[in-house]
């Protein structure tokens, strides 16, 4: 169990878009599964007012992407040398079919499944789920991440 | 052009919204400079703001809330083509065409003439 300092060592985002907690399982170079935690004193949170509907509580599904992108990117990360030249960040460049299923709301643990399909040079594809107990949320068939400079010199 | 939607601070991703009608479709243009002061960006990452490739994504929920109450179901493809950075001014144009419970939409982000990203997406009509 990868515990949240181990995570911060991997991942370049810090607070608050550093959204793993916890890596639960890692089967090296095959699955990861990771939780993070939503509460309501999430940023994103910030400013509701009093009164307002439930769902203005979902949790972003932008974020949730974001999650499940660094969760991928844990598992891509593992066993590897960290690479020293760099400019390079490893970064998200696409996915195909991310389905959402149902919501998250303060309280809930997302966990995410990831499975890494295939690396193809310095690219890799994974594909996952996200539950938030038995309750399945998110699928998504394809999620692509490389490395590359931030921005390429003009 | 409409002001900042009440649901985007803090995750700020539209500063304005413009949104016609053409026929049954809908077309939308959503303008947002990065800040690399904003609360989200200092952690992303650290020492070098790069606006993330998901709040292209959350541009585009938050443009279709604002335009028609709509919640996005699935993301059916997006590619992060170029990385934006502090001070840039993303603009993404959108196509949302009608379908039987929501509407498929096809935006297309650039900064200048530079294509940042490509997203088809598909939204539901909000529940109630």
């Amino acid at each position: 169990m990868t515990e949240h300092h181990d995570i911060r060592v991997l991942l370049p985002q810090r607070y608050p878009l550093l959204l793993v907690d916890r890596v639960l399982e890692l089967v090296p170079g095959e699955s990861i599964v990771t939780i993070k935690a939503v509460t309501g004193t999430e940023p994103c949170f910030e400013g509701i007012p009093d009164g307002a509907p439930a769902d203005r509580y979902d949790y972003p599904k932008s974020l949730m992407i974001e999650s499940f992108g660094q969760s991928a990117a844990l598992l891509w990360l593992d066993g590897r040398e960290p690479v020293e030249d760099d400019d390079s960040t490893l970064m998200f460049i696409g996915a195909r079919d991310y389905r959402f299923t149902g919501a998250a709301r303060p309280g809930d643990v997302l966990r995410h499944e990831v499975r890494l399909e295939s690396v193809l040079a310095d690219t890799a594809f994974a594909t996952g789920r996200t539950w938030v107990g038995d309750r399945l949320i998110a699928t998504v068939t394809t999620l692509t991440a490389t490395r590359r400079p931030v921005r390429p010199a003009a | 052009m409409t002001g900042i939607p009440a649901f985007a601070a803090p995750l700020r991703a539209v500063d304005t919204l413009d949104v016609r009608a053409s026929g049954d479709d809908l077309e939308l243009v959503a303008q947002i400079t990065v800040d690399g002061k904003e609360p989200n960006l200092r952690g992303h990452f650290p020492g070098q703001a790069v606006y993330p490739g998901v709040f292209v994504i959350e541009t585009l929920e938050q443009a279709m809330r604002e335009a028609v109450g709509a919640r996005l179901s699935t993301v059916r493809s997006v590619r992060f083509l170029a990385p934006l950075l502090d001070g840039d001014r993303m603009v993404l144009t959108a196509t949302a065409k009608r379908t039987p419970d929501g509407w498929d939409v096809t935006g297309k982000a650039t900064l200048g003439e530079t294509t940042t990203a490509k997203i088809r997406a598909s939204f539901e009509e909000a529940a109630g």
